[in-house]
C-alpha cells in the first residue's frame, strides 16, 4: 500500500486545497481504482494510526475536501465507471468518481437524466453530490440529491464494506449518509435514480426595475401554487458580468432578472407560462421573453452556470456564500446583504436559487489589498447572521465543513449537536473519517484527541 | 437566533417519569400499527395535537406530531394544499413509520417532505433536527434518520412539514388485464403505479387536459375510484432482517440515542436491535 501513497509536495499542495480560500495538511494522497483498494487505504491508514479524508473533484466550497490532522486523500477520480443503467427501472449504479454532467450525457440516449444540477455540474463527482447532499437549480421541483439516491455502497471507517438502502436496514442509513461530508465513511458505489426528461420545457428570462420587485415576484410564484422547475435571480452587477462574457440576450437595463422554467406536460407547462408573466407583470416586469428554441434555451442556462467564471473579470477574488431564508424574507434580507456590503466596502452580487430562498450573495474584493479579508469575513458573518435572524440556516448546499463549522451553535441548541455527534458516532466511534469538520469543539466531538502535534487546524 | 421551545404541555415529564418508573415505554399515534397493544402492560406515551403555524404561501406547515392526519389535510384543503400521506392515523407515526403509500415520484414522498422534527429523546432533553425552510444541509441529516425510526429513537413531538398546491386533476384507471411495461413506461412521471391482486392501478395528477391525453394513450385501462387497498403498516411487515449491514451502525444508532433500551422495547427485540 505505501508503494502507491503519494507523498510529493506539488501532489500535496494540489490535494491539500479545494474551492474554498483553505489550505490543508495532507499526509499522502492515493488514487484507488476499486472498492477493494479503498478498503485497503481505510485499513493502511487505520494501521499507521492516521485518518484519511474522500476527495471528489474538490470544488466544494466549505472547505469539507481540505484535509486537516495530517489525513491520507483517498483520491476517487479514478473510480469513473458508469456500471451499470437500468432504463426499465430508470437507476444507474455508478462509481464515485464519475462527474455529475457525464452521467446525464451518457443517459441522455435514454430520454433520461441525473436531476441534481449544482453550476460546478462540468467538473464535480456524483460522490461529492452525495457528501454535501447537493442541490442545483433543478432542484426546485425535483429535490435535492438526497431524493435520487436508491442505494449506496459504502467503505466505513471501521474498513468493512456494506450497503445501505431501503432494504437492509431498519433506519434510513442512507439518508443519514447523504450530506455527511465525509465523515460517515467513503461511498464506493452509488445507485442513482434517473428521471425523465421532460417532453415540453418553458424558460422564460424576466426583467424587473428593482431587486425588490423581483424577489416579491419570486414569493408570489410560489404563493401561486405554481411550481417551477426552476426560478433563479440574477441581479444586475452579475447580469451585466454575464452578459459582456456569453452574450445570452439578457436584460442589460433591468435591476433583477429572473429565470422561470416550466417543464411536463403541454398544458401544464403552458397554462404555466401564462400564470407566470400575469403574475409578473403584476408585480412590475420591465421585460418579459420566453426561449424559443432549445439553442437559446441552453444559452440562458449557460448565462447562469457560468456566472462565477464572468466574475474573475471583474475583481481577482470571490467569496461565494450560501445561507437559505424563508421565501418571503428574500426582499428583506438581499437589502440587508447590501448594506452589509456597502458598510465593509466591499462589493456584492447576487445569482441564487431564489425559489428555494437559497440565497448565494458574491462578496468580490482583491486580496492583495491589505486588511480586506479581515472586512470578507466580517461580512460573511453578518450575511449568515441576518439570515438566521429571518428564521432561515446556515446552508442551503455548500454544506458546513470548516467554513461554517463554527456557526454551528447560531442555529443548534449543544443538546441537537450532541445528538448529531451520536449519530457520527454510530458510524466513526474513533473520528478518522474526515475529522474536525461540520460539528464545533467541544460539542461531544472526540476527534481532537487525534490531531498529530504541529498539525494545521 | 435559537428557536423558542414551543408549549409542549406535560410530555416532558410524563416522558421523563415514565422511563424512571417502568421498563418498557411505549409511542403512539392512534394505534393503528398496535405497537401499544403488543405490550398491554407497559404505559404508552403521545405527542401533543394540533396545528402550530400554516404558512399557505411558504408551502410549510408545523404540527404537533400527535395530530391526526384527517385534521391536517382538512385544514390544507381549505386553501387547495396537501400532505401526500395516506389519511389515518397520525402525521407522527405516519413519520415514524415512514407511511408513504404508494407515490412513485420522489418529490412527493414523505422523507424528502419532512424539513424540521423536535423530539423529546430517551434521557428527557430535546432536541431538533433540520429546519424551517425548504433546502437546508446544515450538519448531519437527523430528519432522515427520525423518518422511519419506530419510535426507538425518541418520541418526535413537534415537525415541519412542505405542503403541495392540490393539482387541478386526479384520476386513478385500473387495468384487470396484464399490461405491457411500455405502455407504463411511456406515460409521463405518474403519481402511482401499483399492481394488487393482479389488478394494475394508476394515478394520473396534473392539469385537466394533460391528465385527459395520458389517460387516451392507455388502452385496456378504464377510470376507478380511489383504490382502497392501502392498508396499514402492521408491525408483522417489519420482519425483515439486515443482512449486509454490519449490525453495528444500528445498534450503536439506538444505544446512543436510548441508552436504556426502553422506548418501544419489543420493536428492537423484534428488530435484532435489543442488546
Ligand atoms: C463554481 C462553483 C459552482 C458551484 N455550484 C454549486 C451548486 O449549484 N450547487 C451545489 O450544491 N454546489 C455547488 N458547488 C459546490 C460543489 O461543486 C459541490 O458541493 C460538489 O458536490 C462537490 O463535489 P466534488 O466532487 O468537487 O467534491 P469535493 O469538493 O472533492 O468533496 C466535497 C466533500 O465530499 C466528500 N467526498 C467526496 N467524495 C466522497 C465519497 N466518494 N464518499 C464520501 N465523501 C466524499 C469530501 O470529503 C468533502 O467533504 C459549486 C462549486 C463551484 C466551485
Amino acid at each position: 500500500m505505501s508503494g502507491v501513497v503519494h507523498t510529493s509536495t506539488a501532489e500535496l499542495f494540489l490535494v491539500g486545497q479545494d474551492a474554498s480560500n483553505m489550505m490543508g495538511n495532507p499526509a499522502g494522497v492515493c488514487y484507488p481504482t476499486s472498492t477493494a483498494e479503498v478498503q485497503e487505504a481505510v485499513r493502511w491508514a487505520r494501521s499507521k494510526g492516521m485518518a484519511f479524508i474522500a476527495r471528489g473533484a474538490g470544488t466544494g466550497l466549505a472547505g469539507g475536501a481540505i484535509p486537516t490532522a495530517g489525513s491520507l486523500v483517498i483520491c476517487l477520480t479514478k473510480m469513473n465507471n458508469i456500471r451499470s443503467v437500468d432504463v426499465h427501472r430508470r437507476a444507474a449504479w455508478v462509481e464515485p468518481g464519475v462527474l455529475n454532467a457525464d452521467l446525464s450525457r451518457h443517459t441522455s440516449r435514454h430520454g433520461l437524466h441525473f436531476a441534481p444540477d449544482p453550476s460546478s455540474q462540468q467538473s464535480c463527482t456524483i460522490g461529492g453530490n452525495v457528501a454535501n447532499n447537493s442541490g442545483g437549480p433543478h432542484c426546485l421541483s425535483e429535490g435535492v440529491t438526497s431524493a435520487h439516491i436508491l442505494a449506496l455502497e459504502v467503505v466505513l471507517p471501521s474498513g468493512e464494506v456494506c450497503i445501505l438502502d431501503a432494504e437492509n436496514s431498519l433506519f434510513d442509513l442512507r439518508g443519514a449518509f447523504i450530506g455527511s461530508e465525509g465523515m460517515f465513511g467513503i461511498a464506493t458505489a452509488i445507485e442513482v435514480r434517473l428521471v425523465q426528461n421532460p417532453p415540453h420545457v418553458s424558460t422564460m428570462v424576466v426583467g424587473f426595475a428593482s431587486v425588490h420587485e423581483g424577489a416579491m415576484a419570486v414569493s408570489a410564484i410560489i404563493a401561486s401554487g405554481i411550481i417551477p422547475s426552476a426560478l433563479e435571480m440574477m441581479d444586475a452587477p452579475i447580469t451585466r458580468a454575464v452578459e459582456e462574457y456569453v452574450h445570452a440576450g439578457f436584460p442589460l437595463d433591468a435591476a433583477a432578472m429572473l429565470i422561470v422554467e416550466i417543464d411536463g406536460l403541454e398544458h401544464s407547462v403552458s397554462d404555466g407560462t401564462r400564470q407566470v408573466k400575469d403574475i409578473v407583470l403584476r408585480f412590475g416586469a420591465t421585460s418579459f421573453k420566453v426561449a424559443q428554441s432549445a439553442a437559446e434555451r441552453a444559452l440562458i442556462w449557460k448565462g447562469r452556470k457560468t456566472a462565477f467564471g464572468a466574475i474573475a473579470r471583474i475583481q481577482p477574488n470571490y467569496y461565494l456564500h450560501d445561507t437559505v431564508v424563508p421565501r418571503k424574507k428574500l426582499a428583506e434580507v438581499l437589502s440587508q446583504v447590501s448594506a452589509i456590503a456597502t458598510e465593509e466596502q466591499l462589493q456584492v452580487m447576487n445569482v441564487f436559487h431564489a425559489g428555494d430562498g437559497n440565497l448565494h450573495p458574491i462578496l468580490m474584493f482583491d486580496k492583495r489589498v491589505e486588511g480586506v479579508m479581515d472586512r470578507v469575513h466580517r461580512a460573511g458573518s453578518e450575511i449568515v447572521r441576518v439570515s438566521l435572524e429571518a428564521g432561515g440556516v446556515l446552508s442551503g448546499e455548500h454544506g458546513i465543513g470548516l467554513e461554517k463549522r463554527d456557526f454551528m451553535r447560531w442555529m443548534f441548541t449543544e443538546n441537537d449537536l450532541l445528538f448529531q455527534q451520536k449519530l457520527r458516532a454510530a458510524f466513526d466511534p474513533e473520528g478518522i473519517s474526515n475529522p474536525h469538520k461540520v460539528l464545533p469543539r467541544g460539542s461531544g466531538c472526540a476527534d481532537a484527541s487525534s490531531i498529530p502535534p504541529g498539525s494545521w487546524m | 437566533m435559537l428557536r423558542q421551545p414551543v408549549n409542549l404541555g406535560s410530555v416532558v415529564d410524563d416522558l421523563q417519569y415514565q422511563m424512571a418508573n417502568s421498563d418498557v415505554v411505549n409511542i403512539v399515534g392512534t394505534n393503528s400499527t398496535g405497537v401499544a397493544s403488543s405490550s398491554p402492560d407497559a404505559c404508552a406515551l403521545k405527542a401533543p395535537s394540533g396545528i402550530i403555524s400554516y404558512e399557505p404561501d411558504e408551502l410549510m406547515v408545523s404540527i404537533f406530531a400527535g395530530t391526526s392526519m384527517s385534521e391536517i389535510n382538512f385544514e390544507l384543503q381549505r386553501v387547495r394544499q396537501r400532505i401526500v400521506i395516506p389519511e389515518w392515523g397520525t402525521i407522527g407515526g405516519a413519520i415514524a413509520t415512514c407511511r408513504n403509500g404508494l407515490r412513485e415520484s420522489h418529490h412527493q414522498t414523505l422523507p424528502n417532505n419532512v424539513l424540521q422534527c423536535t423530539v423529546v429523546a430517551a434521557d428527557g432533553s430535546l432536541f431538533q433536527g433540520g429546519g424551517q425552510v425548504v433546502k437546508n444541509v446544515s450538519g448531519f441529516d437527523l430528519v432522515k434518520l427520525l423518518v422511519g425510526s419506530w419510535g426507538l429513537l425518541g418520541l418526535i413531538v413537534e415537525v415541519t412539514m412542505r405542503t403541495e398546491p392540490i393539482p387541478q386533476a386526479s384520476q386513478w384507471v385500473q387495468s384487470p388485464e396484464p399490461v405491457a411495461s411500455e405502455q407504463i413506461s411511456n406515460l409521463y412521471r405518474p403519481a402511482v403505479v401499483t399492481r394488487v391482486d393482479g389488478v394494475m392501478y394508476v394515478l394520473l395528477e396534473g392539469h385537466k387536459l394533460d391528465v385527459e391525453q395520458e389517460i387516451s394513450h392507455l388502452h385496456g385501462f378504464a377510470l376507478c375510484e380511489s383504490p382502497n387497498f392501502i392498508h396499514s403498516t402492521s408491525l408483522t411487515n417489519l420482519h425483515r432482517l439486515s443482512q449486509d449491514l454490519p449490525h453495528s451502525i444500528e445498534w450503536d444508532i439506538r444505544k446512543q440515542f436510548d441508552p436504556t433500551n426502553k422506548l418501544n422495547r419489543h420493536i428492537a427485540i423484534q428488530r435484532n436491535l435489543f442488546t
